[in-house]
């Protein structure tokens, strides 16, 4: 077991430079490409999600207006404030997730009360919150958007923040927090008792989250180079969690063949046109109906996990 | 100025807490916040505005047939994709109810297109003045009717056998069927009701704001869902009061600030309301169990 | 009496009641270190409530209870944790997903302090940490002759072995008072005489004090020093528990 610990840090390193090479001999179809950068981002929305609807047992359906926060402010940091220089494109990324981050603070702290729905209804309210203070924000576009925003992410940034997203989750999965966090989801009560902050793990996983969906964000913005409030409405956020429930919650490898299969099956759909957004919500209330742990149940790939990192193996 | 604002807010409330009933309702029975209710409502827009232009169909039609076809729609939808998932996690049914809720409103998109399309009055109800106030024979048919159907379900559910199974269903679960109650019987009961009137709340959006789109039961459904949680989700009277609070705060706020702003203040409200009173203005408190 | 003369734990007129109706009322008790006390009583005497309000997840609507004299009585369960009181529960709450040395390590959360940074970086920090908390788990599963069995999911062992994961997870946080919601509920005889056993060990060899809610004589016969019955908040007797049988009150609350 011991000499398969380089694996995972080969693979990153692999990966970036392959994607590195890629960029700048513009070998593969451009078409792809673009594919393959939707589903890095999918892949930081979907395992950001995981921490907290996943493996902390809670529901939030505002995943996409952290995305929002985070494309709203790193565009509004690389076109105002930083030089227009592709070098400053990682402080832009950083400060849509730091902004989403603190969102993402605010609400954890007053979001986790005692009842059961209280965060699915807090964090739909932000949702809308985010959506309507964004239309009303003329410097921003309002409802027609924010446009100008430059082309800087390309497949080397999509893969390097997307292992980065994994490697963050996996540790803190993987720590005392993620045991914290597992506990919470099984026995909040029993957690409390045995010596876990709940309130603090409770705190953390969720400014997590929703700094990696800002740092998403921030790389979706500098994609598309258009974002407009629409693109960050509870429609976002139901797909984000249709990854991440197909994959499978409670595993990062679910997560990141959730976001795989779904962003490559949609494309694959669209010659059905407008008929391809009616399967999406078919397919994820077949897919609650007769596999609701999703493809991975719970499982992990022993890639994923750290040496001594144990959970429930299954 | 005021008493008219007043008349307007009261119409905007009534249709907020009947969409709002149905919210509460099912959360009573089932513990399930329905996501899919908006779009229900939606439908039943749609389904009135086909009846009206194409069947001429007049209102004292519309309404009842209206209210049954979306009952019927609603007790499919619970069989279809609820009922399965009555033993699973609470979470599992909560996001089929997001994906119902998108199914009916992409369905939609693809069937009739996004764009928006006239909806007639339906009644041609004059217009009747009382001092300053001007009041349209619609907004009277919408209030009025609103009214005779919340008052119709209070007494069904205190008075009722079934009524009384409902509430017996929401203060505990596992003792219902010990007395004799079908719970599934009791559940198909509660969702016809609950999206019988969204539908009706569908047709009067058409009639009183006259342009209807697939889109529509997003934002007046969330609000709905906001009125239902701001008066306690659960409750008929929360309901019916987070409702017309939330009519009048947003006929309120359009007053001061453009119109554009009324969601925001809408949802910010319910955060402030719900830091305050995590259970709404009337429901009950949970306990931590140890 | 323990160090500085203040008395090693102590509860003082404990009062709590649930809308009118009155579950514990002016609970008084001082115990002493790596002492056994029983406490028993019909259902609903508020045995449970007392734990409940001890370990914090119940606010005490009056009266004081103090670990060396410090009050606890308005901290947060996982602070009291950490003051030194763990507990164990009526029907055993195991986290059902995880494995038995995580539920172990879990019970060690509020003694693993490394900032969030270093989890995320993997800190030489974090590690020794890890690695430190690690060992005394797997030590104290090999105590518990549980050390072949500590990655299993803890919910698919045998109810006694639960039960023991259960201890292993509260003594991990090095408490100085334990205190044990009926153990020996739907043990057999020779079941119970095991954890009386085991209970004895468990005193001796991690120098805790015991509180122990139990219903079963024998377990209560053999292990307790002192035994406190309770019935309708309300205390009924205070002694040895060789002298319960001639108490005329106990038997009354007990044989109606």
């Amino acid at each position: 077991m011991r000499n398969r610990q380089w694996i995972p840090g080969a693979l990153c390193a692999a990966g970036l430079l392959i994607t590195v090479v890629l960029d700048k001999t513009q070998w593969l179809d451009q078409y792809l490409v673009q594919i393959l950068m939707y589903i890095g981002i999918n892949i930081i929305l979907t395992v950001s999600l995981n921490l907290v609807n996943g493996y902390m047992g809670e529901f939030s359906v505002g995943h996409a207006a952290f995305m929002g926060l985070g494309a709203y402010a790193s565009a509004f940091f690389s076109l105002s404030i930083l030089p227009k220089s592709a070098l400053f494109f990682p402080a832009a990324l950083l400060a849509g997730g730091v902004c989403a981050g603190l969102a993402g603070f605010l609400i954890a702290l007053v979001a986790f009360k005692a009842r059961d729905d209280y965060l699915a209804i807090i964090t739909l309210a932000l949702l809308m919150i985010v959506k309507s203070a964004l239309d009303n924000m003329p410097w921003f576009g309002g409802p027609q958007g924010y446009q100008g925003i430059q082309k800087y992410t390309n497949l080397s940034w999509v893969f390097a923040c997307a292992a980065l997203a994994v490697v963050t989750v996996r540790n803190v999965v993987y720590s005392n927090f993620g045991r914290g966090i597992i506990a919470l989801r099984d026995d909040e009560v029993a957690a409390d008792l045995v010596s876990v902050n709940t309130r603090a793990v409770k705190i953390f996983a969720f400014v997590i989250s929703s700094f990696l969906a800002g740092i998403a964000g921030g790389l979706f913005a500098h994609l598309i180079q258009f974002i407009n409030p629409r693109s960050f409405s509870i429609g976002k956020s139901t797909d984000i969690m249709l990854m991440l429930y197909l994959g499978g919650s409670g595993s990062i490898v679910g997560s990141m063949l959730g976001a795989g299969i779904w962003t490559v099956l949609l494309e694959i759909l669209r010659f059905c046109g407008i008929w391809r957004f009616v399967v999406a919500p078919v397919a994820l209330i077949v897919l609650m109906i007769y596999r609701p742990s999703g493809i991975m149940g719970g499982r992990e790939w022993r890639l994923f996990v750290p040496r001594e990192g144990d959970h429930g193996r299954k | 100025m005021v008493l008219q604002q007043a008349l307007n807010a009261l119409q905007l409330g009534s249709i907020y807490a009947l969409i709002a009933l149905g919210y509460g309702l099912v959360y009573g029975v089932l513990r399930l916040i329905n996501f899919a209710h908006g779009d229900i409502f939606m439908i039943g827009s749609y389904l009135a505005l086909f009846l009206a232009v194409f069947c001429r169909c007049p209102l004292w039609v519309v309404l009842p047939a209206t209210f049954i076809a979306l009952a019927l729609l609603g007790v499919l939808i619970e069989r279809l994709a609820y009922r399965p998932l009555r033993a699973a996690p609470r979470v599992s049914a909560v996001i089929t109810a997001l994906g119902v809720g998108l199914f009916l409103e992409t369905i939609m998109l693809a069937t009739v297109g996004p764009q928006p399309r006239g909806f007639p009055a339906l009644i041609n109800g004059g217009v009747y003045k009382i001092g300053h106030v001007t009041a349209t024979g619609v907004q009277l048919v919408i209030i009025i009717v609103s009214i005779i159907l919340m008052l119709a379900l209070e007494v069904f559910v205190a008075k009722t056998r079934t009524g009384m199974a409902m509430r017996a269903l929401s203060w505990d679960k596992t003792c219902a069927p010990l007395l004799g109650i079908s719970i599934d019987r009791i559940v198909s009961y509660t969702f016809a009701i609950g999206t019988g009137l969204a539908a009706i709340a569908g047709i009067f959006v058409g009639m009183a704001y006259p342009v209807i789109d697939p889109y529509m039961g997003i934002v007046v459904g969330w609000k709905a869902f906001v009125s239902a949680v701001i008066g306690g989700i659960g409750s008929i009277k929360g309901a019916v009061v987070g409702g017309l609070l939330l009519g009048f705060v947003e006929i309120g706020a359009a007053a001061w600030l453009p119109s554009s702003y009324k969601d925001m203040i809408c949802f910010t409200l319910l955060l402030l309301i719900l830091l305050v009173k995590p259970s709404g203005l009337f429901g009950l408190p949970l306990q931590k169990k140890v | 009496m323990g160090a500085n003369n203040k008395p090693f734990f102590s509860v003082n007129n404990l009062t709590h009641s649930f809308g009118g109706l009155t579950a514990v009322s002016g609970f008084d008790l001082t115990v002493e270190p790596e002492s056994v006390w029983g406490i028993i009583g019909p259902n609903g005497a508020g045995k449970t409530t007392i734990f409940n309000l001890i370990t914090g997840v119940y606010k005490a609507d009056e009266g004081s209870v103090a670990l060396w004299g410090e009050e606890l009585v308005g901290l947060k369960s996982h602070r009291i944790v950490g003051r030194g009181i763990a507990r164990t529960f009526q029907n055993i709450r195991l986290f059902k997903s995880m494995s038995v040395i995580d539920n172990i390590r879990t019970g060690a959360y509020g003694r693993l302090r490394y900032p969030w940074y270093s989890c995320l970086l993997r800190s030489g920090r974090f590690r020794s940490a890890e690695n430190q908390v690690r060992q005394e788990c797997c030590a104290i599963l090999e105590k518990f002759g549980l050390a072949d069995r500590r990655h299993q999911p803890a919910a698919s062992l045998p109810y006694g072995v639960q039960r023991k994961i259960e201890l292993a997870r509260a003594l991990i946080s090095r408490p100085v008072l334990l205190l044990l919601d009926e153990p020996g509920a739907g043990m057999n005889p020779a079941e119970l005489d095991a954890l009386a056993d085991l209970v004895l060990w468990v005193r001796q060899e991690f120098k805790v004090a015991i509180l122990i809610i139990e219903h079963r004589m024998p377990l209560v016969m053999k292990v307790c020093q002192q035994v406190r019955v309770l019935n309708f908040g309300r205390t009924l007797f205070t002694g040895k528990p060789g002298d319960l049988r001639g108490d005329a009150a106990v038997v009354r609350a007990y044989l109606g």
